[in-house]
């Protein structure tokens, strides 16, 4: 592998008395699409939102092009080239497709306040290359008959592609999927999926996807990393992780006891 | 044209005209409501601050050869650096407490600011001198005073301006982004305490451009005007939807007429009870306010 993109070491957070998440590496690659699954609870989220600035590691470094993240603010690590969708979608409800795509330009525009109000300068060249872009963007997820639809009106399956689109429009490098599919239908997943993938090579971007429905990842990630109870269980080709004893007891719910003790 | 007719306009127009300046205040209560959810109970304090400030530097203003009304622009920069500044000293701390919390401290901030101007300046009030010289405006049988033609359509622009503002520009979206979201908007890059900042600075200094209109109309001021002004404006507010700014400036337009229209035609000590009887018929006819939930944009 080349130089990695994103490079995080011996992560972990405490929650009082909770180790949420132990010990975690991982190491994203330009270009590559590494999975991270692991049954429910398992912390997949909980890694999501230290690698998002949300919350602040107790241990471990974060690097992302060998620059220390750690200690960012959420609005830092987007600034940085880290951005993410969301579990449950959390698009702007009541503002428009188009302008939920425009609000993630926002940390990259840069005409002020007084330029805002009086709306010269740069104000209009800004706002009209943003817009091109937000549509280029819409339009390579599929929605940009829907720009000026309010995002609250979408069929589901579109709002998670805004989100996609959304995500990308912060220009980020390393782009982080919060189980993308949930809640889609197999063809729905199939086209999302193949979106992904087209969006990856069209942009040169690595993805971390998370997700816990092993057959969608299985298909599709270069690489899985398995995580439960928050430490890595397995690492390795999706083959390798799919058949290993402790992937399978985790899926499976077997080894109750021994998980119990390590509680 | 009947003198009865006449008159009615007349008191249409003082209606409007008020009506005018509690809108502009309302745009900083739903404006700092819809994006921390707090009802900033010191706005109209602020509003009081803001006149101090453009009475004490008019002597200032002509005294290096500037017009008078250039306190406008005094008192906005003096009231937009006070909502800063309390939102980062009072409010920001408590961010992640419960609202009732924040409500107490910003009833505490307005006693402070209240009691704080009455040791510096005591509570007599002090008169506003004119300010403003503008021709009255005649229409057939029906003269128009200046200042309020003047008020109305600086509102009119401001509310236009600011529409225009949040609809349309990069700050806007932050802040209607920050209002829905704060958590997914700070994800996708936009700072969250920066947008927070610049949206008391932009209500506070609307209540500014408030202040000094007021002053205009009702020539004296003392340490205690903001709290009636404030509380009717906030009534605007909740009449027109509270977190919505076309109701805000529907509301303020409403409360000024009604008080207007009751103090002419049924009694002038009965209109602060009229208004404070919208409040309690919006809160148990239709508690979202005129624009509801689901219309119109938040901030």
């Amino acid at each position: 592998m080349t130089k990695p993109i994103l490079k995080v070491e011996n992560l972990g957070i405490r929650f009082g008395g909770l180790q949420a998440v132990d010990n975690f590496h991982l190491e994203i690659g330009k270009n590559e699409l590494v999975g991270l699954i692991g049954p429910n609870g398992a912390g997949k989220t909980t890694v999501f939102n230290m690698l998002t600035g949300v919350y602040q590691p107790t241990e471990g470094t974060i690097e992302l092009e060998g620059v220390k993240m750690n200690g960012k603010k959420p609005h830092q690590m987007v600034e940085a080239g880290i951005s993410r969708t969301f579990q449950n979608i959390r698009l702007f409800k009541k503002m428009t497709v188009l302008d939920n795509v425009k609000a993630a330009f926002n940390h990259k525009m840069h005409y002020n306040l007084f330029e805002s109000m009086f709306r010269c300068g740069s104000y209009w060249k800004e706002e009209a290359e943003v817009t091109v872009q937000a549509h280029e963007l819409l339009q390579s997820v599929g929605l940009d008959e829907y720009a000026d639809q309010l995002a609250e009106n979408l069929p589901y399956g579109q709002q998670r592609k805004l989100e996609i689109a959304r995500a990308l429009g912060t220009g980020c490098k390393v782009l982080l999927l919060d189980e993308p599919a949930a809640g889609m239908n197999p063809t729905e997943t199939a086209e999302l999926m193949n979106t992904i993938f087209r969006l990856r090579e069209e942009k040169g971007l690595s993805i971390l996807l998370i997700e816990h429905d092993m057959s969608l990842v299985m298909g599709l990630c270069e690489r899985l990393v398995a995580i439960d109870y928050g430490r890595i269980i397995a690492e390795g080709t999706p083959y390798e992780v799919a058949n290993n004893p402790k992937v399978i007891a985790a899926y499976l719910g077997a080894e109750e006891e021994q998980n119990a003790e390590s509680k | 044209m009947p003198q009865e007719l006449i008159v009615f306009i007349k008191h249409l127009i003082n209606g409007v005209q008020v009506g005018s300046i509690y809108a502009l205040v309302a745009l900083g209560y739903t404006m700092v409501y819809g994006i921390v959810k707090l009802i900033n109970f010191a706005h109209g304090d602020f509003i009081m601050v803001g006149a101090y400030a453009a009475l004490f530097s008019i002597p200032v203003l002509t005294g290096i050869g500037l017009p008078a009304w250039f306190c406008v622009f005094v008192a906005v920069a003096a009231c937009a650096l006070l909502g800063v500044v309390t939102e980062k000293v009072a409010y920001k701390p408590l961010r992640n407490s419960p609202r009732i919390s924040a409500l107490i401290t910003a009833i505490a901030v307005s006693l402070l600011l209240q009691n704080l101007f009455m040791v510096c300046f005591t509570s007599s009030p002090r008169p506003f001198p004119e300010i403003f010289h503008v021709p009255d405006l005649r229409l057939g049988s029906i003269q128009i005073n200046g200042v309020a033609v003047l008020t109305i359509v600086l509102s009119a622009v401001l509310m236009i301006a600011l529409q225009l503002f949040v609809q349309k520009t990069k700050l806007g979206r932050a802040m209607r982004a920050v209002s829905e979201d704060s958590e997914a908007a700070s994800l996708m890059g936009i700072s969250v305490n920066r947008t927070i900042s610049m949206t008391f600075a932009i209500g506070s200094g609307l209540a500014a451009v408030a202040s000094v209109m007021y002053g205009s109309v009702y020539p004296l001021i003392d340490p205690y005007m903001g709290s009636m002004l404030g509380l009717k404006a906030f009534i605007a507010a909740v009449l027109g939807g509270i977190g919505i700014i076309p109701g805000a400036m529907l509301g303020g337009l409403v409360i000024g007429l009604v008080e207007s229209l009751t103090k002419a035609y049924i009694n002038t000590q009965l209109a602060d009870a009229v208004v404070f009887g919208i409040l309690i018929l919006v809160l148990i006819i239709k508690p979202e306010g005129i624009f509801g939930k689901n219309i119109g944009e938040k901030v």
